[in-house]
């Protein structure tokens, strides 16, 4: 009898695990359903009309929760204006957002427009899995290529395979420059005797000043691993490196390698900024958001960030602060940032046409000033917008002379998907004396071939 | 031979259902109402199960067609230093969740024993509160008494011993202890709470002979209560183990792994390759070696402390 039970709980087992291991390799029954060919292309901007013929539809929409004072604005004026069409969003963290659009995008019941983001774990992966539209025809018939640095588009373009992107179909569109540059204190650097720095050089003598005068020369906060080992080595790169080969290497070049005389160069320099005492004591056990706020509340001369980090500082004081990006040796401006975090449709939205209007509104002139209301800095109106002080002021004015003259670098972490980690973990201990420069450049080489030569599961 | 022939009349009935005598053929319908049951859990626990062990043979993105890789995704894990560092941190960390909060469990179980405490039930509350509060909450709690100018370095300023302060969670020497302590912290009270309950089990009658016999406080302790709480430590060391091996909220919330690879664990690096980095099939062999670590050690711990009549 105990024997049959055994005997009967066995087969039950046997008959799931069987069940479970005749199907073939994962992945392989949910091929792409979503085809090239299946979305109309547009000439020219979607018609009220023609968003009208949907019917009473839902737009569903997928975004991170920095947008929510934008999107709020937006999406009344939207519905206004097509009243056929209700929008439902959806806002997640950052964190949440990234480990989830991915499944969301690749489900029968997709988001029409989420956020994404570059690179190959979120952004490669929708493009291998034929997850989302491509967006060069909306781009055209929204005039979005006019007077902006055609290299802001790099980060969204991507071959059809999804292995390789920098040139091929624009795939996501962003709607506020994110430039990484340098935040100074004004009252600290006044009574320093310091002027804004221009260039690295400039930087360096005044971190020095700051140290000596008793300050806390840069402001950091680096509990997740970020920003030291990806914002401020990517702002260092970009002084020492040409944004050229950088993006060869970010992007999967075949021979290209980290080992370049610039990342060295660099490498050292955040590492003699670690061994100078430039940045605050246990900023490894203080998150970015403590220390942007500390640095609000006027602990440090300089933080290294992106306007992303503006919108706090600017909300705590809009007129303490300014904002400068550094020019190379050349004079040009050069500094890691994008267009902004991207927008997809999905390639299976039944309501592309509502959606394409959507994005048109978001991203239009129309839109800039209220990007600029958050103290954001639009992609397009960039000149016409009014800002929200002083320091807003700073980084539109600097916005301006980098599209003018300038050039993106794209984020070291988008090389691979554990690339984030890698660079985190191992700036820690660069600075910590637990690797050298030559160990750290190692590590991250090492982490770019294993991906590249596909032998990472 | 079915239950229509047998019926007799009435209540004759109910004797006469079979399957239930020794040595009869058995009755598949009965098994029937195992069924729903079944399904709940095959679909929800043996499916995962098995796919998870399915897809550690593949290299796989979670989307895209996966590729046969074999057993190469152990070999990775077992042979990548960061990944096996991790499993040496969870070793670490069964010491902080299991061993430390067992032992003061225990401590407190046997002066509990011994001296008479007023508002027993308030001081067990508050012991066992850790154990309720979301992890989250403990996670920002600790992050705050950790700081740099967190109480804990206020304190050591104010005796004179500021040069000790740092940002715990922040320096390779003390991250990990110090983790690990917030762990021993939420966990005592759950073996506390276990231990008071299994000593109100033990006889009364062998205390008061051991008294007469002239026996000490720890004789006590050694010779009755530390056996008669076999059964409990063992129930205390499995959960808490198993809570030290999968070790992921706190982590995620103080460290995320950091400085360096110097608090990362297995279930961390799960999470991320599953979700984050979408290397399904590494993280699926994490998962599995883990799994049979919890096995490995829950089983050996059962084995070590079982009852032996």
């Amino acid at each position: 009898m105990k024997r049959t039970h055994r005997g009967i709980v066995a087969a039950a087992l046997a008959a799931v695990v069987g069940v479970v291991l005749a199907g073939c390799a994962p992945g392989s029954s949910s091929t792409p359903s979503g085809k090239d060919t299946d979305f109309t292309t547009i000439t020219k901007p979607v018609t009220a009309a023609q968003v009208a013929d949907l019917g009473d539809v839902t737009l569903k929409i997928w975004a991170d929760a920095g947008e929510k004072d934008t999107l709020d604005t937006i999406i009344g004026t939207y519905e206004k204006s097509y009243s056929n069409v209700k929008v439902d969003v959806t806002y997640k963290d950052w964190d949440d957002l990234m480990s989830t659009v991915v499944n969301a995008m690749a489900s029968d019941n997709p988001p029409d427009i989420a956020n994404g983001n570059q690179g190959f774990a979120t952004m490669g992966t929708m493009v291998k899995g034929k997850m989302i539209r491509p967006l060069d025809d909306f781009v055209k018939a929204y005039g979005l290529d006019q007077g902006v640095p055609a290299s802001g588009f790099d980060s969204y373009r991507w071959n059809d395979a999804g292995t390789s992107w920098g040139t091929g179909s624009i795939v996501g569109v962003g709607g506020a420059t994110q430039p990484l540059g340098v935040f100074y204190n004004k009252a600290k650097l006044d009574k320093l005797g310091l002027k804004p720095p221009q260039t690295l050089a400039d930087l360096e003598a005044d971190l020095k000043v700051a140290k000596a005068g008793g300050e806390i020369p840069i402001q950091l906060g680096n509990s997740d691993q970020y920003p030291l080992g990806s914002h401020l080595l990517g702002i260092l790169i970009d002084m020492f490196a040409t944004p050229d080969e950088v993006n060869a290497w970010i992007a999967g070049g075949k021979g290209t390698t980290f080992d370049m005389p610039g990342v060295q160069k660099a490498v050292k320099t955040l590492q003699e900024w670690g061994d100078a005492g430039y940045f605050p004591a246990g900023y490894d056990g203080t998150s970015l958001d403590e220390a942007v706020a500390d640095y609000a509340k006027g602990q440090g001369v300089f933080f290294l960030g992106g306007s992303f980090n503006g919108s706090t500082i600017a909300k705590t004081d809009p007129n303490g602060f300014g904002f400068t990006l550094l020019q190379n040796d050349s004079g040009k401006y050069v500094t890691t940032g994008t267009f902004g975090t991207p927008w997809h449709i999905s390639s299976k939205s039944k309501v592309q046409p509502a959606a394409l209007a959507f994005l048109g509104l978001l991203l239009s002139k129309d839109s800039a000033q209220v990007y600029a209301d958050t103290s954001r800095l639009p992609n397009y109106g960039l000149a016409d917008v009014k800002p929200t002080g002083a320091m807003h002021e700073a980084q539109l004015k600097a916005a301006q002379a980098f599209f003018a003259n300038g050039d993106f670098v794209g984020y070291l972490d988008w090389a691979t998907p554990t690339m984030q980690a890698t660079l985190g973990a191992g700036a820690q201990e660069l600075l910590a004396g637990k690797t050298t420069p030559e160990g750290f450049i190692q590590r991250v080489q090492k982490d770019w071939s294993d991906y590249q030569s596909g032998s990472k599961g | 031979m079915t239950a229509s022939t047998v019926t007799v009349a009435g209540r004759g009935v109910r004797s006469a259902r079979p399957g239930r005598r020794p040595g009869q053929r058995l009755v598949w319908r009965n098994y029937l109402y195992l069924l729903p049951g079944f399904a709940f859990y095959a679909v929800f626990t043996l499916v995962p199960i098995v796919q998870t062990i399915r897809y550690s043979f593949y290299n796989w993105d979670g989307f895209t067609t996966a590729t046969w890789v074999g057993l190469q995704n152990y070999i990775d894990a077992i042979t990548d230093p960061v990944t096996r560092s991790t499993f040496g941190h969870s070793l670490i960390f069964i010491f902080f969740y299991a061993a430390l909060p067992t032992a003061i469990g225990l401590l407190i179980v046997g002066i509990m024993n011994r001296v008479r405490i007023r508002f027993l039930t308030l001081f067990r509350t508050v012991l066992f509160l850790p154990q309720i509060l979301a992890t989250v909450v403990i996670a920002v709690a600790w992050r705050w008494m950790y700081a740099q100018d967190g109480p804990i370095n206020a304190v050591l300023r104010l005796v004179g011993l500021g040069h000790f302060a740092r940002a715990w969670l922040g320096d390779f020497a003390t991250a990990l202890p110090a983790v690990g302590l917030i762990g021993t912290w939420t966990m005592y009270g759950l073996c506390m709470v276990l231990f008071i309950g299994g000593v109100q089990k033990i006889p009364i009658e062998l205390y008061e002979a051991a008294r007469i016999d002239g026996a000490g406080a720890l004789r006590e302790f050694f010779a009755i209560t530390l056996p008669g709480l076999r059964g409990e430590i063992s129930i205390a060391l499995v959960l808490t183990v198993t809570n030290a091996l999968r070790n992921f909220d706190i982590i995620w919330n103080t460290t995320s792994g950091g400085p360096g690879t110097s608090t990362l664990v297995p279930s961390y690096l799960i999470y991320r390759g599953a979700f984050v980095t979408r290397e399904v099939g590494a993280a699926a062999a994490a998962s599995v070696l883990l799994t049979l670590l919890i096995f490995g050690i829950t089983g050996a711990l059962q084995t070590a402390l079982r009852e032996r009549k």
